[in-house]
């Protein structure tokens, strides 16, 4: 039971990588989202985890309506996160049918909304932790709060959170490889589902994060570089 | 040692033991006999398919061992994978399962029902629909969510077995109770405070 689940970032509406969330490393991949959403469900993903970059960074999302069109395009579920920072959008996007919300700067600085919208979406919603070494990164990673990473997960499970996201921010968008000993740290503290991001290379590191026991892992950079294809593992 | 966890290479057993620890009840991971004869309690868990876990539970020569500790009255707990293996068989293999109770495993099929976009396995979280209150569901709410990673489920012959059931299409049963033995489907380690309470209870009755 472990799911291995593509990652589609947009900035300014093209489909790119960044490396270490630096945003002048680009690599643009695609002019169209939704094309390659519609690839990797071709390709056998089971969910697919879409980033709105300009979102993450301004806090304001900016590709609300490629989001929604892969929603619309795709019949997997789809979960979303970047910028996502008050109620409305969370509510109008889970209406739109995004099957799963991330919050991340919302959940360091926003306990207040964090636990009304899992009253209200329950494990609709799923909190990023972005660390770097055990803390918690915020703002599309741009700014580093003093919050530990263990810390902020277990307030969050007090108000609500049933799923965490945990990426090591110095190892994404680099396939050198995730970091297994953070991954496996948080992973055992945490008593709740957790899906492992950041850094994954290939199959090989696929097989390992499995042995962990988080729920999945999410897949960038290898899979648009080829490193990793979706039919090799699923 | 109050709980013993069987390691028969079904992976994430680190998870169940620290679980355990968080509650305050010692827990080792173990594929010794001995160790496991000297136990109050033992955990089956789970994580993987039918046929390869019990054939390693075989030739580890656990199987007796796992009816003995049943037999001698040790409370008892099947978890995931865990609990299918105390039923006869599996729609997932053809291996004999420890056929403790009576019954067998099947899995979700949604085709040409109204909830064929139902995704397989069924992952996530979802409630429990309390059917008889066994003594590890003590103090927990009839409707509370607990975590779910599987594709087959449990079909016991009684009824009475039934401790929850849970409501993914089907209403399928999640947990069972007889006895000294109990089962769950879903993964108390992942499934926060409600899930480590499920714990604490099968740890109090581990004396």
């Amino acid at each position: 039971m472990f799911e291995v689940i593509p990652a589609i970032d947009i900035l300014d509406g093209k489909c790119v990588r960044l490396k270490q969330g630096q945003y002048d490393a680009e690599t643009v991949y695609s002019k169209n989202p939704v094309d390659i959403a519609k690839k990797w469900e071709a390709e056998g993903a089971k969910r697919i985890h879409v980033v709105d970059l300009d979102g993450a960074r301004t806090g304001l999302p900016a590709n609300i309506m490629v989001i929604k069109s892969i929603i619309k395009e795709v019949g997997i579920p789809i979960e979303v996160g970047g910028g996502i920072r008050n109620f409305t959008i969370i509510a109008d996007l889970i209406k739109y049918g995004a099957d799963r919300i991330i919050l991340g700067t919302t959940a360091i600085k926003n306990p207040n909304l964090l636990s009304n919208v899992c009253e209200k979406f329950d494990d609709k919603i799923a909190v990023a932790i972005d660390a770097k070494g055990e803390v918690a990164a915020a703002e599309g990673w741009m700014y580093v709060s003093k919050k530990n990473i263990f810390t902020l997960a277990k307030e969050a499970i007090g108000l609500g959170v049933r799923r965490f996201i945990y990426t090591d921010i110095s190892r994404d968008g680099m396939l050198e490889g995730p970091n297994f000993v953070g991954i496996k740290n948080f992973a055992l503290q945490i008593n709740v589902p957790v899906i492992a991001s950041g850094g994954i290379s290939s199959s090989e590191d696929i097989e390992q994060i499995k042995e962990i026991g988080v729920e999945g892992c999410i897949v960038g950079k290898a899979l648009y570089e080829g490193k990793i294809k979706l039919s090799d593992i699923l | 040692m109050p709980v013993a966890i069987i390691d028969y290479g079904a992976g994430n057993l680190r998870s169940v033991q620290k679980a355990f620890q968080q509650v305050g009840i010692d827990a080792e991971i173990t594929k010794d006999k001995n160790t496991i004869n000297a136990a109050k309690g033992v955990v089956l868990p789970g994580v993987g398919s039918f046929d390869a876990a019990i054939n390693e539970l075989r030739q580890l020569s656990l199987e007796g061992v796992i009816e003995a500790a049943i037999g001698l009255g040790k409370p008892f707990l099947g978890i995931c994978l865990g609990l299918q293996h105390l039923f006869e068989s599996s729609e997932e293999g053809k291996q004999r399962g420890l056929a403790i109770l009576p019954g067998k495993v099947k899995k979700f099929n949604f085709k040409n029902t109204p909830w064929s976009n139902l995704s397989i396995p069924h992952m996530g979280w979802n409630r429990l629909l309390v059917k008889h209150r066994s003594p590890i569901l003590e103090g927990i709410e009839d409707g509370t969510m607990m975590y779910f990673a599987h594709s087959y489920f449990v079909a016991p012959e009684d009824e009475k077995l039934v401790a929850s059931k849970t409501d993914y299409g089907i209403e399928f049963c999640s947990s069972i109770w007889k006895e000294n033995v109990f089962g769950i489907q879903f993964h108390p380690e992942k499934s926060g405070e409600r899930g480590l309470e499920i714990l604490k209870n099968f740890g109090r009755l581990c004396k």
